[in-house]
């Protein structure tokens, strides 16, 4: 029981920091990128490849993170923006660029499943009386907590995150000032694909590796975007809390059924409160 | 060009098209079948996305249902055809009359989103619920049903032929939905929302019936997928199919829906020739549909029309002969 | 159909149109403040204010697009508060939009059609779903009707995205005026328009006013105030005078504000 309530927590921290970022950077973009999940099997793999070369858990981190934000910038800056104001245009581009990527990874690493080492530093369990804490766990959840506390500073403290909050409020208002917001979008951007990257690494290393793994990724954060409101950092929080309980509780109780379960909750919502719990808007 | 030539053109496609088994080779058929039912998908794909613009990933998981409500029922031997072919209908309408009512709240990228969900959850229990669907083995073993073998002049030409009708009837009854009023309203949805709403029209309930009809074509599909591949796994119905179908749309344009069944034949003949040099054939055929989407987002349709033949024939078959 | 007998003798009875303590805030900002306004059948009404003062807010509450947060509305003595936008469509209100919300990638014609069959949901004859619309002689006979009295019956066959501005505003009139409504809200219709197409609008709006009950935001002074006797001067969400034009005219609150507003 214990278990699986700090798996679901677990889950929640992970899928917290995918969805954050992608549902930010769709409130500013008004671009679903579809291509979300195959960035963060890229940043995976490649925290996988550092891994294997070096042995530096951190360094996977760092440059998983890093490489997949040079992904997204370019995705950004040579695609993205050859489609600009066509939302529907531009989401059908990031749905090609992650056909083209998950078959590019298969190419690089192969079809087979794998998972990532990581440091016998965070190997085991922590005993805290009755409770027994995998070291990894911990570590992910202080992981998205030190993450979390980034973003909602950076949102809520800094000059960029006024604008950023001001456009996911009103679009127009702030597409209308100029092409130094275009910057900033494109930043928010870059940033959830970083943010994708290094969740891609550390979630390798606590989930497995492999193809498809990048669609699973992407409906999970989809479905926290639904349930928790367009461009809602505390709706992202909630919705990925109980994404990450109904995950573990549905995949010890009934695994045939642990997507289903976890759409549950986003029916409910679509019926009765159609913006997501803390949502603005679902046009 | 006057009507007789036109009769004769119509005659000689008709023509061949019903020859096909005797004067082409037997791998040629074959592949007209499956571009036929995987064309019927395109079809689903194109009326929602042509008529009131919304753009589904959702199509396949209709496919797999029916699919899989076959497979199920015929090789644990409690139903055979014609009763198991109903019965994945059946299915097919349930599911997505309730799936239909999520789908009508949301729209533009909210629906691809719900649908790209939608068509996840199907897939996920096409894989895991594996006491009944078997998993990622499969289920194999689903024999064609006698009514789909009939011989002509000698040759088992039946399934061709079933299939064949059977997709002309419904690509017909598509495209007369189309410019019927019931398909002026799904335009009319198409432009704006709300001045169909303010108008008085029940839009949500035209979006739920044209969903339903749109999944009901990909069932049809299903039926004759699993009949002719004999074999239902959770791969017909992953994502990357649901790709291949929007991709198929997007090539032949999205307005169109005859354009979704040259798309679907040029995929598939791309995706066999590839084949037979690379498993990863997909780069390939993402990079053209990124190219598609970049520099020509009207697909082949809109070459074709700039022919003015050809846009004389779509006018008068969408707007009725020119008068006033 | 709503024009049987009964319902013509209840709309003689009852007030057209009633707005009751309307409220509605975005984000905190009250964009409509306890308004109320009455339309009697078989009167119009004017509502000036100068820009933001909440005139299009008032309509998209009175036709049910945004919902109200208090207050209430009644039809023809009907309360549609909660009912949806189609109710109160189907009981005979209407609407332009202040930025024309056309059918842009069909033509006139078809822009028409779609406008003559809003009413009521037909359960849809499997058979009728195979025949073509432009096979269906009645409905297509009143299309003619409704663009000839917008002049639009020579661009039947334009796609609405190649009409002129002036022609799509026209376009936009026909619209709301094709279910053959009994309460119009005019929203701005006169937006943009070059002199020569404005004397055409005043004459129509005009004739308009004397068959249905309208009620219209409209930025000329001389133009709204010859409509009607019947004025609403709305500022900052909140009525502030309610009388004849010449009522209005003298007002002191109404004055301050278009003083304001003139030496901007």
């Amino acid at each position: 029981m214990w278990m699986t309530v700090i798996d679901g927590i677990t889950m929640a921290a992970l899928l917290f920091i995918i969805a954050v970022g992608l549902n930010l950077s769709f409130a500013l973009l008004r671009v679903a990128n579809l291509a979300h999940g195959a960035l963060y099997l890229f940043g995976a793999y490649v925290g996988y490849s550092v891994m294997s070369y070096t042995e530096s858990w951190l360094l996977a981190i760092v440059v998983g993170g890093l490489a997949t934000a040079l992904l997204a910038l370019l995705l950004e800056f040579f695609l993205l923006r050859k489609v600009r104001g066509d939302n529907l245009r531009e989401t059908l581009v990031t749905l090609s660029v992650a056909i083209i990527l998950a078959d590019v990874m298969i190419v690089i690493w192969g079809g087979s499943p794998m998972s990532i080492p990581y440091p016998d530093l965070l190997q085991g369990p922590l005993i805290m009386g009755d409770v027994i804490v995998p070291k990894l766990s911990l570590f992910i959840l202080g992981f998205a907590i030190v993450i979390g506390t980034l973003l909602w500073m950076l949102l809520n403290k800094t000059k960029i995150g006024m604008i950023i909050r001001a456009g996911v409020d009103d679009y127009e208002m702030v597409a209308a000032l100029g092409t130094n917001i275009r910057l900033v979008f494109t930043s928010m951007f870059v940033l959830a694909g970083f943010l994708a990257g290094i969740v891609g690494v550390v979630g390798g290393s606590h989930l497995i590796v492999s193809p498809e793994e990048d669609w699973r990724i992407l409906t999970y954060a989809l479905l926290i975007i639904i349930l928790g409101g367009m461009g809602s950092f505390g709706g992202s929080v909630v919705a990925a809390l109980i994404m990450g309980m109904i995950y573990s509780f549905g995949s010890l109780y009934v695994p045939e059924f642990q997507l289903f379960l976890m759409f549950t909750p986003v029916a409910l919502v679509l019926i009765f409160k159609p913006k997501g719990l803390f949502g603005r808007g679902l046009e | 060009m006057n009507q007789i030539s036109k009769w004769i053109i119509y005659t000689i496609v008709a023509l061949f098209l019903l020859a096909v088994p005797f004067i082409m080779s037997e791998f040629f058929t074959t592949m007209m079948v499956r571009v036929l039912y995987f064309s019927l998908m395109a079809v689903a794909f194109a009326f929602l996305a042509s008529q009131i613009g919304l753009v589904s990933l959702a199509i396949p998981a209709f496919l797999g249902l029916s699919g899989y409500t076959i497979a199920i029922l015929e090789t644990r031997e409690i139903m055979f055809f014609p009763y198991s072919a109903m019965a994945a209908i059946v299915v097919v309408l349930f599911v997505s009359a309730v799936f239909g009512i999520f789908a009508n709240r949301s729209k533009g990228i909210y629906f691809i989103m719900l649908t790209l969900i939608l068509g996840q959850i199907i897939w996920a229990v096409a894989r895991q619920w594996a006491s009944v669907t078997n998993g990622v083995n499969g289920l194999i073993g689903i024999s064609t049903p006698d009514a789909m073998q009939f011989n002509v002049f000698g040759a088992n030409v039946g399934f061709y032929y079933v299939i064949l009708f059977t997709f002309v009837l419904i690509v017909w009854a598509v495209l007369a939905l189309t410019r019927s009023s019931f398909g002026m309203k799904l335009k009319g949805i198409r432009e704006s929302e709300s001045r169909m709403i303010m108008l008085g029209y029940r839009v949500s309930r035209l979006k739920w019936v044209a969903f339903v009809i749109s999944s009901l074509v990909a069932g049809i599909a299903g039926v004759f997928f699993v009949y002719f591949v004999g074999v239902m796994h959770p791969s017909a119905i992953d994502l990357d199919s649901s790709a291949m179908v929007l991709i198929a749309g997007i090539f032949g344009g999205v307005y169109s829906i005859i354009g979704a069944v040259l798309g679907m034949s040029i995929v598939q003949t791309l995706e066999v020739v590839l084949n037979a040099y690379t498993q990863r054939y997909l780069i390939i055929i993402g990079i053209m549909f990124l190219l598609v989407v970049i520099y020509a987002p009207k697909g082949l349709m809109g070459l074709i029309y700039k022919n003015k033949y050809m846009k004389s024939l779509y006018d008068k078959w969408y707007k009725g002969r020119k008068d006033s | 159909m709503i024009n049987n007998e009964q319902t013509t003798q209840k709309k003689n009875r009852k007030p057209a149109l009633v707005v009751k303590n309307a409220s509605k805030s975005f984000g905190g900002v009250k964009a409509i403040d306890d308004v109320s306004l009455t339309i009697d059948s078989g009167r119009s009404r004017v509502m000036i204010g100068p820009n933001g003062a909440g005139k299009s807010t008032l309509f998209n509450l009175i036709t049910g697009e945004i919902p109200l947060d208090e207050g209430r509305v009644f039809i023809y003595g009907e309360d549609v508060t909660k009912k949806a936008v189609q109710r109160r469509s189907e009981l005979g209100l209407s609407r332009t939009y202040q930025i024309s919300n056309l059918f842009h990638e069909l033509t006139v014609k078809e822009n028409m059609y779609l406008a003559l069959q809003g009413k009521g949901w037909e359960l849809p004859n499997f058979f009728s779903f195979f025949i073509p619309w432009f096979k269906n002689e009645k409905r297509t006979s009143r299309v003619k009707e409704v663009a000839e009295s917008v002049a639009l019956e020579n661009k039947l066959d334009t796609l609405v995205s190649n009409l002129s501005h002036g022609e799509q505003r026209q376009l936009e009139l026909g619209i709301a005026l094709a279910p053959d409504p009994d309460i119009i809200l005019f929203d701005e219709p006169m937006a943009g328009l070059s002199p020569s197409e404005r004397v055409f609008m005043k004459k129509l709006i005009k004739r308009l006013a004397t068959e249905k009950i309208i009620l219209a935001i409209e930025h000329d002074m001389d133009f709204a105030l010859s409509l009607t006797n019947d004025v609403t001067v709305l500022h900052q969400g909140a009525t502030i005078a309610d009388g004849t034009p010449d009522e209005i005219k003298q007002n002191e609150d109404v004055r301050k504000i278009y003083k304001i507003q003139n030496t901007e």
